[in-house]
């Protein structure tokens, strides 16, 4: 005690140095069992619930403590609070006008919680890119994306954007687009598909796998065959169908054509004329001498 | 009361041992304190266990002990099974019927002193997955084709199969359309005579369309099982009778979800 009163002279009273040892319990207690109750709270709630309502809670609580602490520290420093509250009120409009931005994601922070378009864990698709909802914050979403790159998007933006939430529901559907040429069977076909179906477990038998005919295409017969899995087994079901379809089509015999043109010199009834050529150069006939390529009107060369 | 579809096995240390039970063989070796497990299913479902494949997918699990007999259990699949019946049934106004469907078992594999420890829970037969609800709500099922016997012979009891009888009573007013039907195996016992296998008997209120069909699980062996004896707790407790969606609301996938 002399030491201090030798150190600090006058300033360093009896009362003074009780007050620094109540802010210094506050906060050497105080922080930390917010920190522990934060962590508790979160995981608690996470394993009960889900991780989103975990973060909030722990946010929530948080943030609250942190008030608490704040006010405790002020009113023993001996700062009345009715004009502190006044005070911050007038300061708080001043920075609200200062800072529209940061004030609106911070709204905009409340209605997505509030709307619940999508929650911590969702693999959401904003603006083309596709991640998992890592959180939502006070300013921002963050989002993992796929490649493990960090996107971070503003409150105000997802609110005002349109997203695509993937896992929402529990199921989802599989599209395959399947182009067969114009020889085949398409009857053949069809019992193919659904039974590449059939034979993955994951491909659910309800609601049942469907075959639309899509066009009529410039090389092929293009067709729709769509799937549906559980959201956890998408890409095994995607996987599973479009391996399975080029393996059986190949045992089948069944062509997927490659897009060809069908060439015509002129007019279509005049076929393109072809000359015949020997590996020296020689030229062994022209299509005019040798009626190569001079077939019936409309016959066509590849 | 051993059968011998479902021993208790005493496993040699780095010995592989393989037991078949219908389509599926298991293989399993232990080594010290960890135990292996593999499987293979083929066409046949009787007969000697199946050779062990040239690269077996081996699962590993290190177990707090070194046990050495284990014991083969048939427990009921992990989710619902949808019943498809192959053809239309219809009950007229407060009609009731008992039919039988066969439901592939799980085979279970545990310590025979510490039975709380399963080490594998392995289908006999890979069913595929379905989906009961609608496109924003239900839960994932197990499809099952069924031909709804009403009489059950010998020759389709099999060791791999358990019987669930089911006694259907339409108690409304309307028609019922017995398409598919909703079992909730994992609330079912099972119950084994002489390697037959039988769950108890599953009753089905249907009390119309606007109000829930009541399920009841008797929670006692079938009369046509005889003497059998439990050989396995349902995976999750048996109430009494639960209300909840059993006949599926057809109108829901009419849609094909474009």
């Amino acid at each position: 005690m002399d030491f201090l009163s030798s150190l600090f002279g006058d300033q360093l009273t009896e009362e003074r140095l009780f007050l620094l040892l109540r802010v210094l319990i506050i906060l050497v207690v105080g922080l930390p069992l917010l920190f522990i109750l934060r962590r508790v709270l979160n995981r608690h709630i996470t394993r009960h619930y889900s991780q989103h309502y975990g973060m909030l809670a722990g946010k929530l609580v948080f943030y609250l403590g942190m008030t608490i602490l704040l006010i405790t520290l002020l009113h023993e420093f001996g700062f009345s609070l009715t004009p502190l509250l006044g005070a911050a009120g007038i300061l708080g409009i001043a920075i609200g006008f200062a800072s529209q931005t940061t004030v609106s994601n911070v709204i905009s922070g409340f209605f997505l919680v509030a709307e619940k378009s999508f929650v911590v864990g969702d693999v959401i698709s904003v603006s083309g890119n596709v991640g998992v909802v890592y959180s939502i914050d006070t300013l921002s979403v963050k989002i993992r994306m796929f490649d493990n790159r960090f996107l971070r998007v503003p409150n105000e933006t997802m609110i005002k954007s349109e997203y695509i939430n993937i896992t929402r529901f529990p199921i989802r559907r599989v599209d395959c687009h399947v182009s067969v040429a114009y020889k085949e069977d398409l009857s053949r076909v069809s019992e193919v598909l659904f039974d590449v179906a059939a034979k993955l477990p994951y491909s659910l038998q309800e609601p049942p796998p469907l075959l639309i005919f899509d066009k009529f295409g410039s090389s092929s017969i293009d067709l729709l065959f769509v799937a549906w899995a559980r959201k956890e087994n998408f890409l095994k079901l995607r996987n599973g169908l479009n391996m399975g379809i080029k393996e059986r089509f190949d045992k089948e015999g069944i062509e997927i054509p490659f897009p060809h043109v069908s060439v015509y010199a002129g007019s279509a009834t005049k076929p393109l004329p072809l000359d015949l050529i020997s590996r020296d150069g020689t030229v062994l006939s022209t299509g005019a001498q040798s009626g190569i390529g001079t077939g019936n009107p409309g016959s066509e060369t590849d | 009361m051993e059968l011998s579809n479902w021993p208790i096995i005493t496993i040699n240390d780095r010995e592989v041992y393989r037991h078949r039970v219908g389509p599926l063989t298991i293989f399993m070796k232990r080594l010290l304190n960890e135990i292996w497990v593999a499987s293979t299913r083929d066409e046949s479902i009787r007969g000697t266990p199946s050779e062990l494949p040239e690269k077996p997918e081996w699962v590993r699990m290190s177990l707090p002990g070194d046990f050495e007999k284990y014991r083969l259990q048939p427990v009921m699949p992990d989710m619902p099974v949808i019943i498809d019946t192959e053809h239309a049934y219809r009950f007229v106004s407060k009609t009731s019927t008992r039919v039988y469907s066969r439901i592939p078992v799980w085979v279970r594999i545990a310590p025979e002193s510490r039975e709380d420890l399963v080490i594998a829970d392995i289908p006999t037969v890979i069913l595929s997955e379905t989906w009961f609800g609608t496109f924003t709500d239900g839960e994932p099922s197990y499809a099952l084709s069924s031909t709804a016997r009403r009489i059950l012979t010998e020759d389709l009891l099999e060791p791999h199969l358990v019987v669930c009888p089911l006694e259907i009573r339409n108690n409304s007013d309307d028609e019922l359309k017995f398409e598919k039907v909703c079992l909730r195996v994992e609330r079912l016992s099972i119950y084994a005579r002489e390697n037959a296998l039988w769950s108890d008997e599953t009753v089905i209120n249907y009390q119309g369309m606007d109000s829930s069909t009541d399920t009841e699980m008797k929670g006692v062996r079938p009369r046509e099982s005889g003497d059998a004896k439990l050989v396995s707790k349902p995976r999750s407790p048996v109430r009494k009778s639960i209300g909840q969606k059993t006949f599926r609301l057809l109108k829901d996938f009419h849609i094909p979800g474009f």
